[in-house]
């Protein structure tokens, strides 16, 4: 006697109601995960949502928060854009890999200039190489209309061969290094903390920064409006404004440099030099996708989806270093979250009508 | 459990307060595993010198598995670091950067990083072990157990490490039986059973009828056992992966070294230092050190006993592992032994990355 | 010559057969106009489920034990026990879908986000699961290998023994499947319906046919085949042992596979050995070239990549040869109009 009735009005409620019991969901699953898996579940539970300020120093916790937040964020904002519009770029590791190894090879090119003003083009060349590294699923998809999906993610592997390559051959560095890596970049090239001792970098400043720029866009310009509408029907694209066509390479390239700024940054601000991939690469473009759709592919939504993830995956490992609890907790309540948000999503669109009302809906309908 | 949610409700009021301080002074010792310890070799083996420091009085340990290496690291490091830990190790040459970055801020915590070189603190020392001495062992028994004289070498990555090996293998090997050929297979992993497996039925259907690995997984092992030909064990004792196929096994033995270290932390005797412990700790017959061999099985009875003696000699300092005179590929005498060295040089050794004469190909870099 | 090319086979068919397994179960589930992504999630935790399952079920003598504690067994598995764990492996894989199936079709999820996040689900949970599930810790658990279906004498004979003596008991499974699901999907009615289905699902509903419990039974049955796919690559593509993240990208293959396919079952098989036989050649060109320069070795290495890409644009060339075969309402959430 349950029955689904289209909604007639959308309202904020609509939208919020089902992130609510989204989130309810996400709770209840966590704290049975953990009272599986704890032995001490209630004051586990507790240091999970408090741990920064039960850490040494907050500032730390609240750097690796942030920092992941960034990362999440800014190629989960640049995907949703294509995934609204059903364009499946789902190589955003990829194209973070190959921001990496453009932002580098742009440095050797310039002659390895030892100033902070260069830094502004090393990133322009990283942002350069992921589009480049995009461009590739999106021509192969309008030329050849090969499916953008499985390319993008083939890609993947093979950027990351690429990666191996140059830190093995042309641009290894260190011989006695037990692993393939470049030399490392100058030091006035490598992002600094904003706070001492965290990480939390002038790079997040960065990302936030492109964060804003592209919601601002595609929140409040014509341009975003058009991108926004053009939904998934050829019609409503071309009553848009842009061909079916544009609005691949368009989703591309946008996705692309934001993987590819995250992927210089990455560079300057974390390791300082390329290694190896499975040293270097550890799947945030892959989280970024489950970030996209956690935050209903609203950038606001989305920087929110962003934090509470890296904030319960910062905590994870902070309670496992604290009470030796397995951090797979992590794991396990993103995928609740993620199918809590997409199992609950249709509540915006339908009413749920219970009993006899059901039942009287069914007649009337 | 009331009492515990209420200490730490007191404690989370006073912000960035230290969580608590055990009553008794407990030394509390860190563990970084870039796998987990069922891969029955390589963090297994840390594993096991981890619960040494465990049985100790006075001990408390905590380990994180499947670290990822590079920058993430920085954060699980950190963890341990704010949570109260005296000592952390961490066990992958991929830490490095990590470790010595951490441990600037953490100056009241020791760090130990094993395979690294770097210590750019006083509270960072590195350690390693003398793998390649077991691979003399495994090079003699080769030369006498071969029936097509053709031994398969599945390699990761051209890292000195390995090339260290292969030399110390063929080195010994060619001494014993001139007409020994080794096809080496580099694989550009360190894990992937499915990937170690098709290198090892590769080099089986070529002719080899000795598998060597020097990859993490058991499945080389397998697959010799499969196809009836022998192999070694490589970081743990693997012989119960190859019944009728296990020669023997270099194990890594950690057990003496962090019980030492950890001893010296709660003595307050801790120093910077960099450890390289062969068969036996000085190399000249003195205490147990990092590397030893387990179960010799399916080879004639003299071969047994005289790849005994050699590992005898080899921990009683009576020989060493690449004595002069050593040429290299082209037929140029090495430079150690061009300078009346007696045997290469630890610097020589620590940065290896050329083949001695009679190993065919070219090292991919 | 001939040796070598047996050789390739040979090794080949442990590395396509997988693909294969989990190709054709996807396959079923396209062909219903559902995409599901987590071929991967779904082959890791069937996989792990059915080590388990012949952990249990496996025959262990114990031959040294002190105290009541076994310190060391012989163990032994037949025919019969490992078909018993691949039947487990078959449900769980199921299992895994029907969470999919919920989702995508009574709660109308994007079939895209919910599949990415059933390989995350299946990641995470192997691995934490794989750890300890109920107290053992099956990373480091041993399991006797499983038999040929021939006497071992037998593999000795030449071409026939490696191919077809010494092999296990899934590849034979693998193409009776194949042509069971051919002529399922051409020559029954229950095959029409499914592919009505995937046609156009409005049209399907309003003949009355159930949209909804069709595409839930195809999602399993695809789930059942990964779990299959997930099964031989831990317990006999090497020997049985469970491995955290084992399948190291097997399952996009198996996606590949099926667009490489345009959706027909012949060219499925086709596909499949052609990735084996790449994947198997990688290594011997590797031993046999040994002065290989760095790039063309890494080439190599990024092949089985490559090579879907090339292939995938070749065909895609063609949109009439695609159109015809590919189901129309692929991946579209089906809500029925009332």
């Amino acid at each position: 006697m349950i029955r689904l009735v289209p909604r007639s009005h959308f309202g904020v409620w609509s939208t919020v109601f089902p992130l609510l019991i989204a989130l309810g969901l996400t709770v209840v699953v966590g704290f049975v995960v953990l009272l599986a898996m704890s032995e001490q579940p209630l004051s586990d539970i507790w240091t999970l949502l408090t741990y920064p300020w039960q850490a040494r120093t907050a500032s730390v916790q609240w750097g690796f928060v942030l920092q992941k937040t960034s990362y999440l964020a800014v190629i989960a904002v640049g995907l949703s854009i294509g995934f609204r519009a059903n364009v499946w770029n789902i190589g955003a590791e990829g194209q973070f890999a190959f921001g990496s190894i453009a932002a580098f090879a742009g440095y050797l090119l310039c002659g390895m200039p030892d100033t902070v003003w260069f830094l502004p083009v090393m990133l322009a060349f990283g942002v350069a190489g992921g589009v480049l590294w995009a461009l590739i699923p999106a021509a192969l998809r309008v030329i050849a209309n090969t499916n953008e999906l499985l390319t993008s993610l083939m890609l993947v592997y093979v950027a990351a061969n690429v990666l191996n390559y140059v830190t093995t051959g042309p641009w290894k560095g260190d011989p006695k290094a037990g692993q393939a890596e470049s030399d490392p970049i100058h030091q006035s090239l490598q992002i600094v903390s904003i706070i001492e001792r965290t990480d939390l970098h002038w790079g997040v400043v960065i990302s936030g920064g492109a964060i804003v720029a592209l919601a601002l866009v595609v929140l409040f310009t014509i341009f975003g409006y058009s991108l926004r509408v053009a939904q998934n029907t050829p019609r409503a694209q071309r009553f848009a404004g842009f061909s079916p066509n544009m609005t691949i390479w368009l989703s591309f390239i946008i996705s692309g440099a934001m993987a590819g700024l995250a992927g210089a940054i990455y560079l300057s601000a974390e390791t300082g030099k390329l290694i190896q991939s499975e040293n270097y690469l550890n799947g945030l473009g892959f989280t970024a996708i489950v970030i996209a759709f956690l935050g209903r592919l609203h950038p606001f939504g989305i920087v929110a989806a962003a934090f509470l993830i890296s904030y319960v995956n910062v905590g994870a490992t902070y309670v496992q270093s604290a009470s030796g609890v397995d951090d797979a907790v992590a794991d396990l309540v993103q995928v609740t979250a993620l199918f809590a948000v997409l199992g609950t999503a249709f509540l915006s669109r339908y009413r749920v009508v219970f009993g006899a009302q059901a039942i009287l809906g069914e007649r009337t309908a | 459990m009331n009492r515990a949610l209420t200490t730490l409700l007191a404690s989370a009021l006073t912000f960035g307060a230290v969580v608590a301080t055990p009553a008794q002074a407990e030394t509390k010792v860190g563990f970084i595993y870039v796998g987990p310890p069922g891969d029955l070799g390589w963090t297994y083996r840390h594993d096991i010198g981890r619960q040494a420091v465990e049985a100790l009085d006075g001990f408390t340990t905590t380990a994180l598995e499947n670290v990822p290496e590079g920058p993430e690291a920085v954060e699980a490091i950190t963890q341990l670091a704010e949570t109260g830990h005296d000592l952390i190790f961490t066990t992958s040459f991929g830490f490095m950067d990590a470790t010595n970055e951490v441990a600037g801020n953490y100056p009241d915590v020791k760090f130990e990083h094993a395979t690294g070189y770097i210590r750019a603190h006083e509270n960072v020392s590195t350690y390693s072990g003398r793998f390649y001495e077991g691979r003399v062992v495994q090079g003699y028994i080769a030369a006498n157990v071969t029936k097509t004289n053709k031994i398969g070498y599945i390699a990761s990555f051209p890292i000195p490490e390995v090339i260290r090996g292969i030399n110390a293998f063929m080195l010994e090997a060619k001494k014993h039986n001139p007409d020994v050929e080794v096809e080496i297979v580099w694989v550009f992993t360190w894990f992937d059973p499915a990937k170690e497996a098709a290198a090892a039925q590769a080099l089986i259907d070529n002719g080899a009828d000795i598998i060597a690995a020097h990859t993490d997984s058991p499945a080389p092992m397998q697959v010799a056992e499969a196809a009836g030909v022998n192999a070694y064990g490589q970081a743990s004792n693997m012989s119960r992966f190859g019944e009728t196929a296990h020669l023997v096994s270099t194990v890594d033995d950690w057990d003496s070294y962090y019980v030492e270290r950890a001893l010296a932390v709660a003595n307050g005797t801790w120093e910077s230092q960099d450890s390289w412990w062969g068969f036996t700790k000085d190399g000249m017959g003195g205490e147990v050190g990092m590397v030893h061999l387990a179960d010799y099985d399916n080879m004639p009875g003299d071969v047994m006993a005289e790849a005994k003696a050699i590992e005898a000699a080899l921990a009683a300092g009576d020989r060493h592992s690449f004595p002069c005179p050593i040429y290299m590929q082209d037929g140029a005498l090495a430079e150690d032994c061009a300078n009346g060295e007696t045997h290469l040089t630890d610097g020589t050794l620590l940065g290896m990355n050329w083949y001695i004469q009679g190993i065919d190909g070219t090292i991919p870099q | 010559m001939s040796l070598l090319i047996i050789q390739i086979l040979a090794a080949s068919m442990l590395l396509a057969t997988p693909l294969l397994l989990a190709a054709i179960g996807e396959l079923v589930v396209e062909k219903s106009g559902v995409i599901n992504l987590g071929v991967e999630g779904m082959m890791l935790i069937g996989g792990l489920a059915g080590f388990i399952a012949l952990y249990q079920l496996q025959t262990s003598i114990c031959t040294l034990e002190l105290d009541g504690v076994c310190f060391a067994s012989d163990n032994s598995v037949n025919q019969l026990q490992y078909i018993g764990a691949l039947l487990i492996a078959a449900l769980v894989g199921a299992a895994t879908a029907a969470v999919f199936g919920f989702l995508t079709q009574h709660f109308r999820a994007n079939h895209i986000a919910a599949g990415l996040g059933l390989t995350v689900l299946g990641a995470g949970l192997s691995n934490s699961l794989g750890g300890n599930f109920f107290g053992v810790d099956y990373t480091a658990a041993i399991v006797a290998k499983v038999p040929a279906l021939f006497p071992a004498s037998w593999t000795a004979v030449p071409v026939l023994g490696p191919l077809v003596f010494g092999q296990n008991l899934l590849v034979p499974f693998s193409f009776v499947m194949l042509v069971a699901v051919w002529f399922f999907l051409s020559h029954t009615r229950a095959g029409l319906v499914v592919r009505a289905v995937g046609e156009n699902h409005h049209s399907a509903y309003a003949l009355g046919y159930p949209v909804i419990l069709v595409r839930m039974l195809t999602i399993m049955f695809g789930g059942a085949m990964a779990g299959l796919a997930g099964a031989f690559i831990v317990i006999a593509q090497i020997a049985p042992k469970w491995t955290e993240g084992i399948t190291v990208g097997k399952g996009w293959l198996a996606l590949a596979l099926i667009l490489f396919a345009t959706w027909r079952p012949g060219r499925v098989l086709l596909g499949a050995y052609i990735f084996g036989i790449v994947l198997a050649l990688e290594p011997r060109l590797k031993a046999i070239f040994s002065n290989m320069s760095l790039e063309l070795s890494y080439f190599l290495t990024a092949l089985p990549y490559i090579v879907p890409v090339v292939v995938l644009v070749l065909i895609s060339r063609n949109p009439v040869m695609i159109r015809r075969n590919a189901p129309a309402s692929l991946g579209q959430a089906f809500e029925p109009r009332s």
